[in-house]
């Protein structure tokens, strides 16, 4: 066995660590319950609390959360017929009727359970496929290396939002604000309008920890007039619900359930951009195509949520492979968690898991401590998280503004970063309004060095050839740019078909 | 004229602004910028040309006055707390922005305020050794 796996095994057993395990399910748990709270805001607004811990220490408090806001959205879709994330808008359909009709502790329960299974299967598969995932990255050159950012990219603007323009044009802009900064050729300082503190370019975590947070922020405050502070939930009634462990007979009649959509959540979170809502919609619909009883799917049965559930626990570790392994975050959490990787000095890819390979592993076994903790809390707490609900949002609001500014300014104990949490904010903010998505910008920012290195390294190898002609003689550059090709091509000849479609019905 | 299309033409805007500073720059520098600036071109005159309609759009709502206040009490926040010292101005922003939006509950609001200063100090200052700055008041 792995020596970095025995190393890893120990370290996971320290008090610190698994508090952090505990802690960090809890506070995702919170997050994810509180409508309007994304997991990847959560993760962001976090993010330097871990600056100072152990990078495994940090990285298992951010595993902890990401899963923990996972399971957190299905509280609220259940209890209140709001879902605390995207992803689990899903849960509603089945979770909300089942509440409704009285069996909201059954509709919890199975939430939870679904939750466990897909996030332990997804831990899993991330154990068994990483590591040899990250040494087929060994086989990467410049050119390689150049095309998978642009991939990442594309397939990212392409999945994420409804406008593919719009995603790669947020996801070119993020390019562009990584050359800000010294470039990497001669050592030059460029586009820093003479600012010193550019220098070292934009800092990844302050603009991340804008554009995933200030928008959301500002949302918040909108609706602050809408019943601020009337309470959602009756305390009172929370009481009476028992969540308790499913049976054996229960298990066993969801297990295909459970497996398809295990299986489709961590496939989908495999793809850059795809998300959570994706992998639980997916999951859904194909446990009510493949159901004896779909016309029951929608008036309160425990399959749906069993599906959508799964779906996206398994997701979230399924966006963790890419990351890990060949530095292409699956979703804007796993790009948050890179970021957090990279503060901490680790780059992510094959040297990842031959230099710190102890620090991966441990991060992975965590993840399946975090599981089991987000089954107890979930078994025994379900219903109280959703009492967070009742916080009035503007008092929620200036929690999260104070903390983006905390945490922008503990990275490097400078206010110039602050400033930059608030510009990236504030563009994050009217980008959003405008239908732009910020998560290709955020994979522009991450992608962008990497991108002009393998170019620059590509430059230099193809000794003055045609770079494309060269990048085309290479099998594995040939494949991603054949992909590449794809993740444009089709959404846009599906757009060009339905834009004739559309026109011919006019005319007709 | 259509909402993407307005877009688009503020986004030449920034074409032409980020392009003529890659002037400033020695070409072997600028090379990838210039590639990419293309590329952005190019996507912003396709969104001109294939446009998608905003149902929901509301420019009103987009600057409302709620987000318009939080947004400049942040900003007054980031401006003021390196001058006056990290936690006077954290507590004064978190009651007022706070009060701004619910008046009646002020108290309340300082409480939570000090409590929350002091997880904050705890955490990042004790735990962390994240030092903030003292300034003018504390």
């Amino acid at each position: 066995m792995d020596i970095n796996f025995m190393v890893a095994i120990k370290n996971i057993f320290t008090v610190t660590n698994i508090l952090l395990a505990a802690g960090g399910t809890l506070m995702g748990i919170i997050f994810g319950a509180l409508p309007g709270f994304t997991a990847a805001m959560g993760v962001a607004v976090l993010l330097p609390i871990t600056f100072g811990m152990p990078p495994a220490s940090g990285l298992i408090l951010l595993g902890a959360l990401f899963g923990g806001a996972m399971y957190g959205g299905s509280i609220s879709a259940i209890l209140i017929n709001t879902p605390g994330t995207p992803a689990a808008a899903a849960t509603i359909l089945d979770g909300h009727p089942m509440a409704k009709k009285g069996l909201a502790g059954e509709a919890l329960r199975e939430a939870v359970f679904a939750s466990f299974l897909g996030g332990i299967f997804g831990v899993t598969v991330l154990l068994l496929f990483a590591p040899p995932l990250a040494k087929i990255s060994l086989m990467f050159g410049p050119p390689e290396y150049f095309l998978l950012a642009i991939f990442g990219l594309t397939i990212i603007a392409a999945i994420s939002e409804e406008s593919l323009f719009k995603g790669l044009i947020a996801g070119v802009l993020g390019l562009l604000i990584s050359t800000i900064g010294m470039d990497p050729l001669l050592g030059t300082p460029r586009f820093t309008m003479g600012i010193v503190n550019l220098i070292d370019g934009v800092q990844l975590v302050p603009a991340m920890i804008g554009l995933f947070s200030i928008p959301e922020t500002l949302a918040l405050v909108s609706s602050y007039l809408n019943k601020d502070t009337v309470s959602l939930v009756n305390t009172a009634e929370l009481r009476k619900i028992k969540v308790g462990f499913p049976s054996l007979k229960h298990i066993m009649s969801h297990a295909m359930i459970y497996l398809k959509s295990s299986m489709i959540g961590t496939y989908v979170g495999m793809l850059p951009g795809a998300g959570g809502s994706i992998a639980s919609f997916m999951a859904y619909n194909e446990a009510k195509r493949s159901s004896k009883h779909p016309e029951k799917f929608g008036t309160g049965i425990s399959e749906g949520i069993a599906a959508a559930e799964s779906a996206n626990n398994a997701m979230a570790s399924g966006a963790l492979i890419p990351m890990l392994t060949l530095g292409v975050p699956g979703d804007s959490v796993a790009a948050i968690i890179m970021g957090g990787l990279m503060v901490h000095g680790l780059e992510p890819g094959a040297q990842l898991f031959a230099r710190n390979g102890d620090i991966v592993y441990t991060f992975i076994i965590a993840l399946y401590l975090a599981n089991v903790m987000m089954l107890l809390f979930g078994t025994f707490c379900a219903p109280y998280f959703t009492i967070v609900t009742n916080t009035p949002k503007h008092i929620l609001s200036a929690c999260v503004m104070m903390l983006t500014v905390i945490g922008s300014y503990a990275l490097r104990g400078n206010v110039f970063d602050v400033y930059v949490m608030i510009t990236f904010g504030l563009l994050g903010y009217i980008m959003k309004s405008h239908g732009f998505s910020v998560i290709p910008t955020v994979l522009g920012i991450i992608l962008g060095p990497i991108a002009e290195k393998g170019l620059n390294g590509t430059i230099a190898i193809s000794h003055g050839d045609n770079i494309l002609l060269f990048m085309l003689s290479r099998p594995i550059s040939l494949i991603l740019i054949v992909f590449t090709l794809l993740s444009v091509g089709v959404p846009l000849y599906r757009r060009i078909r339905g834009s004739i479609g559309k026109t011919a019905g006019n005319i007709q | 004229m259509a909402l993407d299309r307005k877009i688009s033409l503020v986004l030449v805007g920034v074409f032409v602004a980020f392009y003529a500073a890659t002037y400033r720059y020695p070409p072997e520098i600028v090379a990838f910028p210039r590639f990419l600036l293309w590329v952005f071109l190019g996507l912003s005159v396709l969104l001109f040309a294939f446009p998608k309609r905003h149902s929901n759009y509301s420019f009103k709502t987009i600057i409302s006055k709620e987000k318009v206040a939080a947004a400049l009490m942040l900003v007054a926040y980031a401006a003021a707390f390196p001058i006056l010292g990290f936690f006077a101005t954290t507590f004064v922003f978190a009651v007022v922005y706070m009060s701004v939006f619910n008046k009646k509950y002020w108290k309340k609001y300082i409480l939570i305020a000090a409590v929350y200063l002091t997880i904050i100090y705890f955490v990042f200052q004790k735990w962390l050794y994240v030092w903030f700055p003292e300034g003018l008041i504390m």
